[in-house]
């Protein structure tokens, strides 16, 4: 008896063994291919032009100790009508087998994004490989050449992998308050909300032949789309937000557009802004500005013109104030304070008439906060947000408090 | 058959656990469908049509000291009757465990085999629940008891991580659909769990008849509560109207938990639970199809029906041409008429049971 337990504890261990060293599944790390970024453009007879950045483990690994950053990623572009069909098809050209496991952004061309890619979107939702958690952008131009720039601007800056730099960018958008990432789950999320505009964060290539053109007058901060940035230098910006109605591109918003909006959100983690000084107008004011809290919204659902109350409440800290102006005394600070509401006053109801009379279409969460205030999804829908959206009376009530005047004081 | 025993906290566990097994599948995808963002409401009737069947179950055991539902029914029904009825009983069974070993298996290759044929994965599921039904019912609880730690905290641990992704406002309008598609969602959701039947039929193997009652109950709730978290999570985490087209909510979630660069990708952890799950599931249908079908035919053992069974169990679960058809069947069949057997025949000998109390002291 004993030795027939210790023969079948032998063959066990043996089937363990033959199991355990793979399935028809495996899949060896020298024989794929890993995909980091998926560009799509318009190709030729409603083709799409996929564009695979592959990343060459060996060359990757070099240029992290000095080598060139060109080589470490491989580019294709295919034209293919699906993007499973363009990945099939990279494997014509590649030995090792694609996989689109680590992909960690998706850039949409801005042609695409104004014609609309659900068919885009759903396949890469169903598919097996890819993740909700990758992030996805909108791209002035062409995907194809950002991408390609990107890599080579990334040699003369701090990161060498795509995947980090965009995990950074989440960061810095936290930080600046130009933009907001959006993951491919958030906006395919987004694409089912009917009563509510979807969004996408904005990148964009600065060409060396475009003009050197400061658009920062009057208050404004950061009103750039990306590739208008003055800068002397070719690289990828990442500044702005692509607006969507009905799953199609409608407009995009500038860095300073976008702040307001995210504060309105309630999004708004840190954010800089730059105004005219209101005791010496020649000079301007550096402001570091934070959400204090969330907004606060007062409704009134009148059935004829719903009445929306939102409160801001707006830390600040100066930061820069070139003139010597003691903003810590308390006439100065007022008067500063006023200042700053009337600026968040203008640009945000500039916001609300954008939305209200071109946008047709609630670009604020508010649908999500008026649907509170039914009991099922029969009397959300009957009462047609998107008309009344349009009629809505949308009051807005500041709480801006200078918090501190930097690290001096007197300056005078 | 009923050497094996085990205790209470054992009992919980092992019915809890497996009850858990419908969250692995469409399951909460359906509830969503039928009841919008009130998905997570619906659970909670489905737990009050749990806990009337218990009661009807212990009303039909109660009276007996020694006997399983199949051999009262028998009793009740009479010979020919009562056959009928348990052969309704053993094939529901098989049809449940068919239907979730074609599920869990297709669920398997959509999500991390995609090259492997399902026949080897059907054919490992199988192979490991004929292994536990030789080793018996108690070898199974006990195994439960030991993982459960494991099961519930990765559970909650795949809630905790996912709240960064919340969002409130995705619960309103808070009725969804309305308070009808609640009720009927929560009834359906209510009557397909089969926990109730298993205890009933392998009620001897407990350490004491009286346990039923409070066991099952509260592994229907420990089971309903997850639902209803789960729900919870699934709704604050997408809009109803996506999260209703995900064919494997639970891993869709896993995979979307993203805490930084160092907490990511760990879908793979919650795979583990999700076999376990399975496993449990399928093994624990196996053994009392084959307990069922044993005590109906009188046999003394049921260990030579162990491989027949399981050959038939996994012969059936390719009958469905693939895996839609498969979920079609789950949620038009098994999900609407899966009340007949687990509420309507026990019902019918709880009555005729006292009909006939009533005729002889009568």
């Amino acid at each position: 008896m004993k030795k027939v337990k210790l023969l079948c504890m032998i063959l066990i261990i043996i089937l363990m063994m033959l199991l355990l060293s793979g399935c028809w599944s495996n899949k060896e790390v020298d024989e794929t291919a890993y995909v980091l970024v998926m560009g799509f453009d318009r190709g030729e007879d409603d083709n799409l032009l996929i564009t695979f950045q592959i990343a060459n483990p060996r060359e990757l690994a070099s240029s992290e100790s000095g080598g060139e950053n060109n080589k470490s990623y491989v580019f294709n572009t295919l034209e293919a009508p699906l993007p499973i069909a363009g990945y099939t098809l990279l494997n014509t050209i590649h030995t090792r087998k694609v996989s689109l496991s680590h992909t960690r952004a998706y850039i949409f061309s801005e042609e695409l994004a104004k014609e609309g890619f659900q068919d885009v979107l759903y396949p890469l939702i169903m598919f097996r490989e890819t993740r909700g958690s990758a992030y996805t952008f909108v791209c002035k131009g062409k995907a194809m050449d950002l991408m390609k720039k990107s890599v080579e601007s990334m040699g003369g800056s701090l990161e060498s992998s795509p995947s980090k730099q965009f995990e950074l960018f989440e960061k810095i958008t936290k930080q600046l308050g130009f933009s907001y990432m959006i993951n491919l789950n958030n906006f395919y999320k987004g694409s089912k909300n009917l009563y509510m505009a979807n969004f996408l964060p904005l990148l964009g290539e600065r060409k060396k032949d475009v003009e050197m053109e400061s658009k920062d007058e009057n208050d404004y901060f950061g009103n750039y789309l990306p590739g208008e940035m003055p800068e002397k230098g070719e690289n990828v910006q990442f500044i702005g937000m692509s607006v969507f109605k009905d799953n199609k591109m409608i407009d995009m918003l500038t860095g300073d557009e976008t702040r307001y909006l995210l504060f309105l959100w309630g999004m708004m983690d840190e954010s800089v802004l730059v105004i005219d000084d209101p005791i010496k107008p020649e000079h301007k004011i550096g402001l570091y500005l934070k959400q204090h809290s969330k907004p606060d919204f007062e409704i009134d659902l009148d059935p004829e013109k719903p009445k929306i109350e939102i409160k801001l409440s707006i830390d600040v800290f100066l930061v820069g104030i070139p003139n010597g102006v003691d903003y810590a005394s308390s006439t100065n600070k007022e008067k500063l304070e006023d200042t700053i509401i009337k600026v968040f006053n203008e640009r945000c109801h500039d916001l609300i008439d954008k939305a209200q009379k071109e946008y047709k279409k609630d670009i604020f969460f508010l649908a999500e906060r008026v649907k509170m205030k039914f009991w099922d999804n029969g009397s959300w829908e009957d009462f047609d947000w998107d008309k009344k959206f349009i009629k809505a009376d949308i009051g807005l009530e500041f709480d801006i408090k200078i918090k501190q005047a930097g690290k001096q004081i007197r300056t005078e | 058959m009923a050497n094996h025993k085990f205790g209470l906290a054992e009992a919980i566990v092992l019915f809890a656990v497996s009850s858990l097994a419908r969250v692995f599948t469409s399951a909460p995808s359906d509830l969503i469908s039928f009841t919008g963002q009130a998905a997570w409401m619906a659970p909670i009737v489905g737990l009050f049509i749990c806990l009337i069947q218990v009661y009807f179950l212990w009303m039909i055991l109660k009276p007996y000291k020694d006997k399983n539902l199949i051999e009262i029914t028998e009793n009740v029904m009479g010979r020919y009757l009562g056959t009928a009825f348990n052969l309704i009983f053993v094939l529901t069974f098989l049809g449940v465990n068919m239907l979730y070993l074609r599920i869990f298996s297709e669920g398997l290759i959509l999500s991390t085999l995609p090259q492997t044929p399902i026949i080897i994965v059907g054919g490992v599921f199988i192979f490991c629940a004929v292994w536990a039904a030789y080793l018996g019912i108690e070898s199974l609880a006990r195994s439960v008891k030991i993982i459960y730690p494991l099961i519930f905290g990765g559970i909650l641990i795949l809630m905790l991580s996912l709240i960064p992704s919340f969002e409130l406002t995705n619960l309103f309008p808070i009725l969804g659909k309305g308070g009808k598609e609640i009720l009927i969602g929560g009834a359906l959701s209510g009557s397909v769990v089969v926990e109730g039947l298993v205890a009933a039929i392998i009620i001897n193997s407990f350490s004491s008849r009286k346990i039923f009652p409070i066991a099952i109950s509260r592994a229907m709730i420990l089971g309903f509560l997850v639902l209803v978290l789960l729900e919870f999570v699934l709704l604050l985490v997408m809009h109803w109207a996506s999260a209703l087209e995900l064919v494997l909510p639970f891993y869709s979630l896993s995979r979307l938990i993203y805490l930084g660069r160092i907490f990511q990708r760990v879908e793979s952890i919650f795979l583990f639970i999700w076999l376990f799950i399975i496993l449990i599931k399928v093994a624990l249908l196996l053994y009392v199809t084959i307990v069922s079908l044993a005590t109906t035919l009188k046999l003394k053992d049921y260990k030579p029906l162990i491989l027949p069974i399981a050959l038939i169990t996994f012969m059936l679960s390719f009958i469905p041409a693939d895996f839609s058809s498969t979920i079609y069947y789950s949620s038009e069949y098994l999900r609407k008429y899966f009340w007949i057997v687990g509420l309507g025949l026990p019902l019918i000998v709880l009555l005729t049971h006292f009909l006939k109390g009533r005729r002889k002291t009568g």
